[in-house]
């Protein structure tokens, strides 16, 4: 059975298909239900396969609070799946309840940055200087994007970037467009500043209730 | 700017894609391929994670105690001079296994991604 999110037990299953072509399913517990496919088929975890997974899950919380599953779970039983929903079901419901009405909104941002190749990184205290340098601009538009959107944003998650910086934003429908209008008019004010806004998406980042993580 | 208001557009650089899946409320399936035909280059491919891993660490480590005054200048240009060429070597082993920056990961379930 492939996982792809748990949901309220109230919720109906939708009519669409999974990743394997099979009609999706509702498993039950008390107070908490999850959507599944019956599969035999191994997923490997591509781009492309992730992607399809992602889709679905959007599609799902076009009609139901969710919480996306990691993607490719999967447990060789109903049973199995009966036994995680009872074990869980306290602290899944209760993230269900907490997430309701809420979607991530992720944010990139960044500069035109030095090349580890570039001509002026001559020496090692040049090297070392210019990834200082990197270190510093991302706690300090880490801080300014936080500060602008702090309005909106109910949790916050600095997100793994290999350039410039990318944060999930916790936020509720109604405040996606005025956060993005904020991004927008931050962006616009400088030349350099450069912004990435997409969303609203099922809350991939907040599945889990975690402490949001400190640049 | 671009803001993507349609939730089909799914990319690393603007969507939660790393989330679907690295971020999770289990993580009960993590399996090791050893499939002879790729067993080499996934040797590889986690081999140089495990370096990159460590030369990540020792740049940030670095760039604390710089930050901090606590390095002589003598020591600053030894220290940067050594992760320079690391980064260097780095990239000329992964040109030679035909490996991205990218591939050098593990997704740790519900840690994340190592990298």
């Amino acid at each position: 059975m492939l996982l792809y999110a748990v949901i309220p037990d109230n919720a109906t299953a939708p009519d669409i298909p999974g990743l394997a072509g099979r009609r999706l399913e509702i498993i039950r517990a008390a107070g908490v239900a999850v959507i599944v496919e019956e599969c035999s088929d191994r997923f490997s975890t591509t781009k492309h396969e992730a992607g399809a997974f992602a889709k679905i899950v959007c599609n799902l919380a076009i009609s139901t609070s969710v919480l996306p599953v990691r993607f490719p779970t999967v447990l060789a039983t109903r049973a199995a799946v009966l036994a995680q929903l009872q074990a869980q079901e306290k602290v899944w419901s209760q993230r269900l309840r907490d997430l309701s009405g809420l979607s991530e909104v992720v944010i990139r941002a960044q500069w035109p940055e030095a090349e580890s190749d570039d001509p002026s990184i001559t020496s090692g205290t040049s090297y070392l200087l210019s990834r200082a340098a990197v270190v510093q601009r991302q706690k300090t538009l880490v801080a300014e994007i936080r500060e602008l959107i702090c309005e909106w944003a109910r949790e916050i998650k600095v997100l793994r970037s290999q350039q410039g910086i990318r944060l999930a934003c916790l936020v509720a429908d109604t405040d996606v467009p005025p956060l993005k209008g904020a991004i927008l008019r931050w962006q616009e004010a400088a030349d350099c500043r450069q912004a990435v806004v997409s969303g609203p998406w099922p809350p991939f980042s907040f599945a889990v209730d975690q402490e949001a993580m400190s640049p | 700017m671009t803001i993507f208001d349609d939730a089909t557009s799914f990319d690393e650089v603007g969507s939660p894609l790393d989330g679907v899946a690295a971020n999770s409320l289990n993580s009960l399936t993590g399996r090791i391929s050893a499939d002879p035909e790729t067993v080499e280059r996934g040797l590889v491919q986690l081999v140089l994670t495990l370096v990159e891993l460590i030369r990540q660490l020792m740049e940030r480590q670095a760039v604390r105690r710089l930050d901090a005054g606590a390095m002589t200048p003598e020591e600053t240009e030894r220290v940067g001079r050594t992760l320079m060429l690391l980064e260097q070597r780095m990239g000329e082993l992964r040109d030679h296994f035909g490996l991205t920056p990218d591939d050098l990961n593990l997704d740790l379930g519900p840690l994340g991604r190592l990298l």
